[in-house]
């Protein structure tokens, strides 16, 4: 049995899971065009709903952690160079190298950034965990249809496949990692070498993943035309709407 | 009675009170069933024609020697065939031609005397293909989502995919399952979840690559169970294994695929001494020389 992992979708009952699917589309726009505008305050309420979200949808904050740990990663690399590169009058202390100081304003900006990285991640992960690829693909033609010359069931293919291979990759790139440490790849002191040999392999299991896939639902006779599940609303999407709505407007204004 | 083509066979099994009777012509074939203890006279007089052709199939993948060169045979209704071959030696590529994810380079594969790249939708309603990996064939986010994938393709009105899956669910006993993640699942659970997906688009043939990899020793008696209680129904079965020994008893057919030619096509006894000069592993009863050459897997 394999270990579930955050961006899978998983069965459930609570709130988000029951929501129709494209108001969770929008919601999920309006909140991120939100979170891009935020500041801590507004911050700090958005990131307060996403972990009751969370809660309530049994994701829990240690297995994000977990999961997301190469992404903390990055987010360390956004901070040091935001606090170095935003011009700033206080100055808290200066680096050996002539012209590289640390501003309170850059810590300030690097945190406000990073902390709306991660609202967005969790964002993506409540998302991904609580939508059925399939109902994303017709959530996809809902909006796109009455759009001139996009093919819509195409895009909605598109977008239902990358959510669906997201999880797979993860999972690939955990096993081919595994198997790394297993042939002792820490006594590989080139971080270069050790990263080429992650990626390509991980790039080749999921290459491979993905035709046998590919075959699989064409010997299913897959195809544009096929019955696409009806939408069923909830009830609670009014609510979701007007709470979205209003956290743009009011991050936008102040 | 067994002339040139006629066979005849009568079994009477009377610890179960079953009388059994098999005309197998060329052509026909005439079953009568009387089991006393329902009290139930059965007689199906098939003679349609074949449900499979394969004439002269050949397919040489670029830049090597290995695929399949002018293979030939056919299949009827209700036939339980193994197709037997060591690795490499060309069943995956003979299968994925059954039902058009491979075209052929020369010859052809035909269901019901039409040709299978002419129609490719018809040929994999009528064959459905269950493949060596599980994973990668389970397409839906969870049980019920993954047996509704296929009638959904066939635009099937949402009632009657309701109602396939509730039915095929419930017949492989797996109806509690339908709301769990397919990634949870054990590997027999999954093998049974990527047959029942088939099996809810109506197919004349089941074809199985390797469907024994893999799996534990649950996993394979689950599967085994399945398989036969398919095979009682009726369902025509095509299973690709390089080990005979686990479905072998159950087999109405073998044929052996050796470098990609098609070198034996027969009863399973009657081929089971020369397997091992095919690369196939003979069953342990047979090699240990059993009065009863064949025996179940499992008893």
């Amino acid at each position: 049995m394999a270990q579930l992992n955050p961006l899978l979708y998983r069965f459930g009952t609570s709130v988000l899971f029951n929501l129709d699917v494209r108001c969770k589309v929008a919601s999920v726009c309006l909140m991120s065009i939100a979170v891009a505008q935020a500041d801590f305050t507004a911050l700090a309420f958005i990131t307060s709903l996403l972990f009751i979200f969370l809660h309530i949808s049994g994701l829990t904050l240690s297995e994000l952690a977990h999961d997301l740990r190469y992404f903390f990663v990055f987010l360390g690399v956004i901070f040091i160079v935001r606090s170095i590169v935003t011009p700033g009058t206080s100055n808290l202390f200066t680096f050996f190298i002539p012209g590289i100081t640390v501003s309170m304003e850059g810590i300030i900006d690097g945190a406000k950034i990073c902390w709306r990285f991660m609202a967005v991640m969790i964002m993506g992960t409540l998302f991904s965990a609580t939508i059925r690829p399939s109902d994303l693909k017709g959530a996809v033609e809902w909006f796109l249809k009455p759009l001139p010359f996009i093919p819509e069931k195409r895009a909605g293919v598109m977008v239902s496949l990358f959510i669906r291979f997201l999880p797979l990759i993860l999972q690939k790139a955990g096993e081919v990692s595994d198997a790394r440490k297993a042939r002792c790849v820490h006594l590989q002191k080139s971080p270069f070498k050790r990263m080429a040999g992650v990626g390509i392999p991980v790039l080749e299991k999921i290459f491979r993943s993905a035709d046998t896939l590919a075959a699989a639902m064409e010997s299913r006779c897959y195809s544009d035309e096929r019955r696409e599940k009806p939408f069923h609303p909830s009830g609670n999407e009014p609510y979701f709407y007007t709470i979205s709505i209003v956290i743009l407007i009011i991050t936008v204004i102040y | 009675m067994d002339s040139s083509k006629n066979i005849f066979e009568v079994n009477l099994d009377s610890s179960e009170n079953i009388l059994e009777v098999n005309l197998d012509s060329s052509e026909n074939i005439l079953e009568v069933n009387l089991d006393s203890s329902k009290n139930i006279l059965e007689v199906n007089l098939d003679s349609s024609e074949n449900i499979l052709e394969v004439k002269n199939l050949s397919h040489v993948y670029k830049g090597s020697v290995r695929g399949i060169k002018d293979i030939s045979f056919a299949l009827k209704p209700g036939e339980f065939v193994i197709v037997a071959g060591q690795n490499g030696s060309g069943k995956s590529t003979l299968f994925r031609h059954l039902n058009g994810l491979m075209r052929p380079q020369s010859g052809e594969v035909l269901i019901h005397g039409k040709a299978v790249i002419k129609d490719i939708s018809y040929a994999r309603q009528k064959v459905g293909m269950i493949f060596q990996d599980a994973d990668c064939q389970i397409v839906g986010e969870t049980v019920y989502d993954d047996v509704a994938f296929g009638p959904e393709n066939l635009n099937l009105p949402r009632h009657e995919i309701e109602k396939r899956v509730e039915d095929i669910l419930t017949r492989l006993n797996m109806w509690h399952l339908k709301d769990q993640t397919p990634a949870t699942l054990s590997g027999g659970e999954k093998r049974r979840l990527a047959i029942a997906g088939i099996l809810a688009m109506n197919p004349e043939v089941i074809v199985m690559d390797e469907p024994f990899s893999n799996l534990d020793y649950p996993g394979t008696l689950d599967l085994l169970s399945l398989i036969q209680s398919l095979h009682e129904s009726g369902q025509t079965l095509l299973i690709a294994t390089h080990d005979i020994e686990k479905v072998i008893y159950y087999a109405t057919r073998m044929i052996i695929i050796h470098e990609g030619r098609l070198a034996a096509d027969d009863k399973p006894d009657k081929l089971l001494k020369t397997v091992e000069k095919f690369g196939i592993r003979e069953p342990c009863a047979s090699k240990l020389g059993s009065s009863k050459a064949i025996l179940p897997w499992h008893s």
